[in-house]
C-alpha cells in the first residue's frame, strides 16, 4: 500500500496529476491517495520531489 | 440536480479566476471549482515572471499602472486590478556550472535606469489571485473550493461536472482551466494527438539572505550534475526574498541532493553562505505539444490545460479573457456549439496554433541534452560580449543564437567537436534529442494517451 508522508508533501500537486488511475486527491491541500483506486504502480513514488508518498 | 449555471470554470488559477470574473462581468451566472481548500496561497514552484514588460507575448505588450494598480493588456484592451507588488530585474545571466556566463543587458546601466533599464519585472502570483478573487465575488461568482473535478459528460444540451467528492454540477458551457496535467484534457480525449517529451520536474526553496552577483537579475544556470538540470533563480516582488529552483525532464533524479550541492560548494556556493531556506516548492508537469483543438461538447479547455510548456501568466490572463466573451456571445445569441464560441477557437487557431511551432520553444530547451556540462561551460567563456536585455520568448532565443553564430568559426576550429554537437542540436528530431528523459504516467513512447 502507498500512503503520503503528510510530514514531507507540500501540497505540489504533482502526484494528483500525473496519477494514471485518479487515484490521488488534494485533502486539505495535501494529496491524499485513495487505496481503493490504487494499483501500486509508483509513478508518485517516481516523480515527487519531496520523497512523500512512503510504501508501507 | 444542482442548479443550472450559465458556465462552469474548473480551476481557479489566473486563467479560470480571469475566466470566472469575465463571465460575471457579463451577467452571467457562474461556478467556479477548484481543487484546493486556499485559492490564492500559492504552494507550488513558480518564478512570477510578467511575460513580458519589454516585448511582445502574444501580440501584447503588458504595464503596470501603478498608480492605479492594474495590469494593462493594451493589445487586446483590458486591465485588471493588481493589488501587489512587483520587483524589476535589470539582466539576464546565463551561467554555466564553473561561472562562465552570458549577459543580457549591462546590470549597472540598467539599475540605474529604473523602469526604463528593467527585462521585465516579477509579481505576487498570490496577491494576484487575490485581486481576481475579489472580481469574482463582486460579480456574483459562486466559488467552491476542495472540489477535485474527475470529468464531464454532455448530454441533452447541458454539460454535468463530476467531482471525487460526489457532488454534480450542471451548466450550458464549462471552460477547463485545470492545469498543465488537465484532467478534463484527459477525460476528453484531447492528448491522443499530442507530442509527449517527457515529465518535468522542479524543486527549489523560497530563500532570504541570498547574495548573488546582481542583485535584482534573472539566472538561468546549467548546474555540473550528470543529469541535464539547471537552475532558474528570480527575486520575488518583495525584494528581499530569492526562490532559486531545479529544473529538469528526469523525474526521481536527485534534486534535493543536487540542489544541496548548488547552494554548498562549487562557484555559487558564496551567493548562499548567509542564506536561510524558508519553505521548499515542487511542481511536476509534462511538456506536450498544443491541443489543436480546444474544444469538446459544450467543453472549452485554455492556458496550461492546452499549451505547449507554460501560457505564462500572461497567456493565462488572456485565454481566460477570451473563453469568457465567447461564452458569453454564444449564449446570447443562443448558439450552443463550436460555432458559437468562436471568439476563443479563432483566436487560439490564429495566434497560437498558426503562428507558433511547439517545436521553437521545446528547441530552445535542447542544450543541454546534446552537449556536455564542460562544453557548454567552453561555449560560454566565447561569448564576451553583453547582449541586448530584453524578455520576450521569441525575440531573445534569436539573440542568444546569434552570439552563438558568431562564435561557431573559432568553435569549430577549437572544438570541432562541439562544433558537431551543436549542428545536430538544430537538425536532430527532437523525439531522438529526448528520448533519453523518462515520462512519468504514461507508456514509454512519443504519443501520449
Amino acid at each position: 500500500m502507498i500512503r503520503i508522508d503528510r510530514q514531507k508533501c507540500v501540497g505540489c500537486g504533482g502526484c494528483v496529476d500525473l496519477c494514471p488511475q485518479a487515484a490521488i486527491s488534494f485533502f486539505e491541500d495535501f494529496a491524499l491517495i485513495n487505496s481503493s483506486l490504487c494499483f501500486e504502480c509508483k509513478t508518485c513514488v517516481n516523480v515527487c520531489p519531496m520523497k512523500a508518498p512512503q510504501e508501507v | 440536480m444542482a442548479n443550472a449555471y450559465d458556465l462552469i470554470v474548473v480551476g481557479a488559477g489566473p486563467a479560470g479566476l480571469m475566466a470566472a470574473k469575465t463571465a460575471g462581468e457579463h451577467g452571467l451566472k457562474v461556478a467556479l471549482l477548484e481543487r484546493k481548500k486556499n485559492i490564492t496561497d500559492i504552494n507550488r514552484a513558480c518564478s512570477m515572471m510578467i511575460v513580458t514588460l519589454t516585448g511582445r507575448y502574444l501580440t501584447d505588450r503588458i504595464s503596470i499602472n501603478t498608480r492605479d494598480q492594474r495590469l494593462c493588456f493594451p493589445g487586446y484592451g483590458f486591465t485588471i486590478p493588481y493589488e501587489g507588488d512587483h520587483q524589476n530585474f535589470y539582466s539576464w545571466s546565463i551561467y554555466s556550472y564553473k561561472g562562465n556566463k552570458i549577459q543580457l543587458g549591462d546590470y549597472v546601466k540598467n539599475e540605474s535606469l529604473g523602469d526604463e533599464g528593467r527585462i521585465s519585472a516579477t509579481y505576487d502570483k498570490g496577491a494576484l489571485l487575490k485581486s481576481l478573487m475579489k472580481e469574482c465575488i463582486t460579480f456574483g461568482v459562486d466559488v467552491f473550493p476542495g472540489y477535485n473535478v474527475i470529468g464531464t459528460q454532455t448530454r441533452n444540451g447541458q454539460v454535468t461536472v463530476f467531482t471525487r467528492e460526489g457532488t454534480k454540477f450542471n451548466g450550458m458551457f464549462v471552460i477547463g482551466a485545470d492545469g498543465r496535467a488537465s484532467r478534463l484534457a484527459k477525460t476528453l480525449g484531447k492528448n491522443k494527438d499530442r507530442i509527449y517529451y517527457g515529465t518535468s520536474t522542479s524543486y527549489g526553496f523560497e530563500m532570504r539572505g541570498v547574495e548573488p552577483s546582481e542583485k535584482y537579475a534573472l539566472f538561468q544556470i546549467f548546474l555540473g550534475e550528470k543529469t541535464p538540470m539547471r537552475i532558474w533563480m528570480t527575486p520575488r516582488a518583495d525584494g528581499e526574498t530569492y526562490f532559486p529552483f531545479i529544473s529538469c525532464t528526469h523525474p526521481g533524479a536527485d534534486v534535493q541532493g543536487a540542489f544541496e550541492r548548488f547552494t554548498q560548494q562549487g562557484y555559487f556556493a558564496p551567493w548562499f553562505k548567509n542564506a536561510e531556506a524558508i519553505r521548499p516548492l515542487c511542481i511536476e508537469g509534462n511538456m506536450y505539444s498544443h491541443i489543436v483543438d480546444p474544444y469538446k461538447d459544450q467543453v472549452l479547455l485554455v492556458s496550461d490545460a492546452v499549451w505547449c510548456q507554460e501560457a505564462e501568466m500572461t497567456g493565462a490572463i488572456i485565454s481566460g479573457w477570451k473563453a469568457a466573451n465567447a461564452v458569453k456571445y454564444a449564449l446570447t445569441e443562443g448558439t450552443i456549439s463550436r460555432e458559437g464560441v468562436f471568439v476563443y477557437l479563432d483566436w487560439w487557431k490564429k495566434e497560437i496554433i498558426d503562428k507558433l511551432d511547439h517545436r521553437d520553444m521545446i528547441r530552445n530547451a535542447v542544450m543541454p541534452y546534446c552537449l556536455t556540462v564542460d562544453d557548454i561551460d567552453y561555449l560560454l567563456s566565447k561569448i564576451t560580449k553583453t547582449l541586448r536585455s530584453i524578455l520576450d520568448p521569441y525575440e531573445t532565443p534569436k539573440i542568444v543564437g546569434a552570439a552563438m553564430a558568431e562564435i561557431m568559426p573559432i568553435v569549430s576550429e577549437e572544438r570541432p567537436d562541439v562544433f558537431e554537437k551543436l549542428k545536430r542540436m538544430k537538425t536532430d528530431p527532437l523525439e531522438d534529442i529526448f528520448k533519453g528523459c523518462k515520462r512519468a504516467g504514461f507508456p514509454n513512447n512519443m504519443r501520449a494517451s
